[in-house]
């Protein structure tokens, strides 16, 4: 059943190949970046929440 | 650089999390309902408003839009404007966008009950409200993207990046799942038909519940978790490694809804693949999430805040490994029509969805109300009993899971069905819905003292409803850091856009295959349209959604041919706009039940199913027997499905009218010799025709698919 199925699709090995490279490439991309990343910056990243939220309580 | 003052607007935080409070005791107070219904149908209260299949949709609908929708949204605009350091971009955005919403919960209240539907889960509002949504979407959109372009902190936390997500995708799978083809103001039919309506609402399914319940809770989770906690998040690298492979893999999950149907094979691997590659990106996620707690774990015996959200993230984490197991075709093969998917949403809802809001609110309330919580002792005791709730829901549906499932599949030693009768599979879980509806009362006990609690801290307080906040003006050159880095981070619309585009294609991979190639759809030459009275029996069938409870789906298994007969195939649907597979067995399944029982049958057991199958849990349906049937809206019906492709002859809307009273008398005629009166234009009378016709088009041709 699945192989009659794929191979009446014109081309379309090339579907799964096309996903699996752009997902390759994005997961290695971000991968890259993320461990590249400086670390005082990334610190300041995760502290963004943490931030005083305002500067008088109650107005 | 010149330090600016602003205001956070609190009051629009708010007013969402109230409506959050409210939908949600509304939602669980409907999900109750429909829980006790199913033991005691008299529940049903004999009206076709409070019947188990139209509120089964109301019920879902208001705890995934309404309560978890605004929960989505009192978080998302308490955080926004901190992280960005800016106001919300505009107020009467941030109104048109509340009031839309509930404007929105209320029209789907209304209509689901009056019998409004689709019929697509989770995307039952029929058309006006569907527009109505997409507006109030892109104001939300609007709202979020101008908060962002004016905001004082260069960098976008990983919180926001969720959100991102998730206004750009419910977007586009909200639009691509609604199209439809208007025939009243009231109703409409899908584009598409059989398994590619199945596999288009499937993938909107299952991303609504990646892009609705999933990415926007990360978000929270990302931003209040440290809060709480008071430090911050275990790695910030892995966050975002978390969200760029969660958001590309979840994606192309969505066939994992349709293993063993009459999906093509090649689109079921792809959904389980993926789904089982969603592990890794769901559990960095949960670690993430729980070891932020490291070296604090002493505040969660102390904080209810805590223990809601480390309840919420290993629930997280334990639905997330369940659902790839689910989507195991072993697995699925018992899973699949049990209340283990039952079982399986509510550790995320209930866990997941339920605990991170309420560990929110716990911390957010007395926040903008410059006050303190009211009572720690009732967030614990509204903790436990959540947690107990849980406990008590999901472990009764998971043992009638099991139970029903080798029930239906047990066969004697002589090869028959040990239990030929569906009936008696349903009376061997009767005392775990009990149980369940137990759970569910413990859990809805905890919300109602928890909204208690709360009103009280507000009491006590008053809303800070324009909170002061200085920062400096973003301006001049952003901070020496690698050329890439800069490069990338300059460029978040960019990025925003083509990650969509991204995941655009890998809808379009995953489905255009399903609607261009024709060989994916084997046409049966004995497959024929509908005939219109058939088609208003169909329709009856979606008003009352009898979907919610009967599948039309027989999986290729010798347990399920026995018992129903031939298992489905592709091209039986080729004209279901829209499909009606559906996902649970309550009842039978009933895609061969044409021919099945006499006419008479079909008539005293909608009157009283009980009178023919003693001991079932179906709510009676008395008035199909009384109302007269829609006839003037058949030609506008007949037309809609010819521009669909259905090929009606060339004005035969023209003749509809006709032929359905034709047909109608038939039907009046056979039931009088069967001794039932009735008038030929009772509902019951449409009803019994389309229940008659289905799955009789390949009775006779042994060959079915070709």
């Amino acid at each position: 059943m699945i192989r009659h199925v794929l191979e009446s699709i014109n081309g379309v090995g090339i579907f799964p190949i096309i996903s699996l490279i752009v997902f390759f490439l994005i997961f290695t991309g971000v991968t890259v970046w993320v461990v590249t990343m400086p670390r005082r910056k990334v610190r300041h990243m995760a502290e963004l929440p943490l931030e005083d939220d305002s500067v008088t309580k109650g107005e | 650089m010149a330090v600016e003052t602003y205001y956070y607007d609190n009051r629009i935080v708010r007013n969402f999390a109230i409506a959050t409070i409210v939908w949600g005791i509304v939602g669980m107070l409907v999900g109750l309902t429909i829980a006790i219904q199913l033991y005691y149908p008299a529940l049903n209260l004999g009206i076709p408003f409070t019947t188990f299949g139209r509120l089964r949709p109301l019920h879902t609908n208001a705890v995934i839009f309404a309560f978890a929708g605004n929960a989505i949204f009192t978080g998302a605009y308490y955080s926004l404007q901190r992280l960005l350091k800016a106001r919300m971009f505009n107020d009467t955005l941030s109104k048109i966008h509340f009031w839309g919403w509930q404007l929105i919960i209320v029209l789907a209240a209304v209509t689901l009950v009056l019998g409004f539907t689709s019929s697509k889960e989770y995307a039952e509002l029929e058309w006006p409200i569907d527009i109505l949504i997409a507006v109030v979407w892109v104001v939300f959109g609007i709202n979020m993207f101008g908060t962002i372009a004016r905001r004082r902190e260069r960098h976008l936390y990983v919180a926001i990046w969720f959100y991102i997500s998730t206004v750009v995708t419910v977007a586009m799978l909200h639009i691509v799942n609604s199209f439809e083809i208007p025939v009243t103001f009231w109703k409409s039919y899908s584009l598409f038909a059989g398994v590619q309506d199945a596999l288009t609402q499937w993938w909107y399914g299952h991303n609504a519940v990646a892009f609705f319940l999933t990415t926007p809770f990360l978000g929270l989770m990302y931003y209040f978790l440290p809060k709480a906690a008071e430090r911050p998040v275990f790695s910030y690298r892995l966050s975002i490694v978390h969200f760029w492979s969660l958001i590309f893999i979840y994606i192309w999950a969505g066939p994992h809804h349709l293993l063993y149907t009459a999906l093509p094979d090649w689109a079921q691997s792809l959904g389980t693949v993926f789904s089982i590659m969603l592990i890794a990106p769901s559990w960095g996620g949960m670690l993430n999430g729980l070891l932020t707690l490291r070296g604090a774990w002493d505040k969660v015996r102390e904080d209810p805040i805590l223990k809601f959200m480390v309840v919420g993230v290993t629930a997280y984490g334990m639905s997330t490994f369940e659902g790839p197991m689910l989507s195991i075709k072993s697995i699925n093969a018992i899973s699949h029509y049990t209340d283990w998917t039952i079982a399986h949403v509510h550790v995320g809802a209930l866990g997941w969805n339920g605990f991170i809001t309420f560990g929110m609110l716990y911390w957010l309330v007395p926040k903008i109300f410059g006050t303190k919580l009211h009572s720690r002792k009732q967030a614990n005791f509204h903790f436990w009993t959540g947690t107990l709730g849980i406990i008590f829901y999901v472990l009764p549906m998971y043992w009638a899971a099991f139970t029903q499932s080798l029930m239906w599949k047990e066969f004697t030693a002589d090869g028959f069905l040990q239990y030929p009768n569906f009936l008696e599979t349903v009376l061997q879980i009767v005392p775990m819905y009990v149980a369940r509806s137990f759970g569910g009362l413990l859990y809805l006990t905890g919300v109602c003292v928890g909204a208690w609690n709360l009103y009280v801290t507000a009491k006590s307080g008053s809303l800070i409803a324009d909170e002061k906040a200085e920062a400096a003006a973003l301006e001049g050159p952003p901070p020496a850091e690698s050329y890439w880095h800069r490069w990338i981070e300059s460029r978040a619309g960019q990025f925003t856009v083509w990650a969509t585009v991204l995941v655009i294609i890998g809808g379009a991979v995953e489905m255009i295959p399903m609607y261009l190639v024709k060989s994916n759809i084997p046409t049966i030459s004995s497959v024929k349209p509908y005939t219109p009275l058939e088609l208003a029996g169909r329709d009856i069938y979606i008003r009352e959604g009898c979907n919610n409870c009967h599948s039309q789906m027989i999986r290729p298994f010798r347990s399920e041919t026995e018992r129903y007969g031939e298992y489905s195939k592709v091209g039986e649907f080729v004209y279901d706009h829209p499909f009606l597979w559906g996902s649970k067995r309550t009842g039978p399944d009933l895609h061969r039940i044409g021919g099945k029982y006499p006419d008479a049958w079909h008539y005293n057991h909608m009157k009283d199913p009980r009178s023919m199958s003693p001991g079932s849990l179906m709510p009676p349906y008395p008035w199909l027997l009384e109302d007269t049937m829609n006839t003037e809206d058949m030609p506008a019906k007949i037309r809609a499905m010819q521009t669909l492709g259905v090929p009606y002859a060339e004005g035969f809307d023209q003749e509809s009218i006709a032929d359905m009273q034709a047909q109608a008398k038939a039907i009046a005629s056979r039931l009088k010799d069967q001794g039932v009166t009735v008038d030929s234009d009772k509902e019951i009378i449409a009803l019994i025709a389309y229940l008659q016709r289905l799955g009789t088009d390949i009775k006779g041709s042994k060959t079915g698919a070709q």
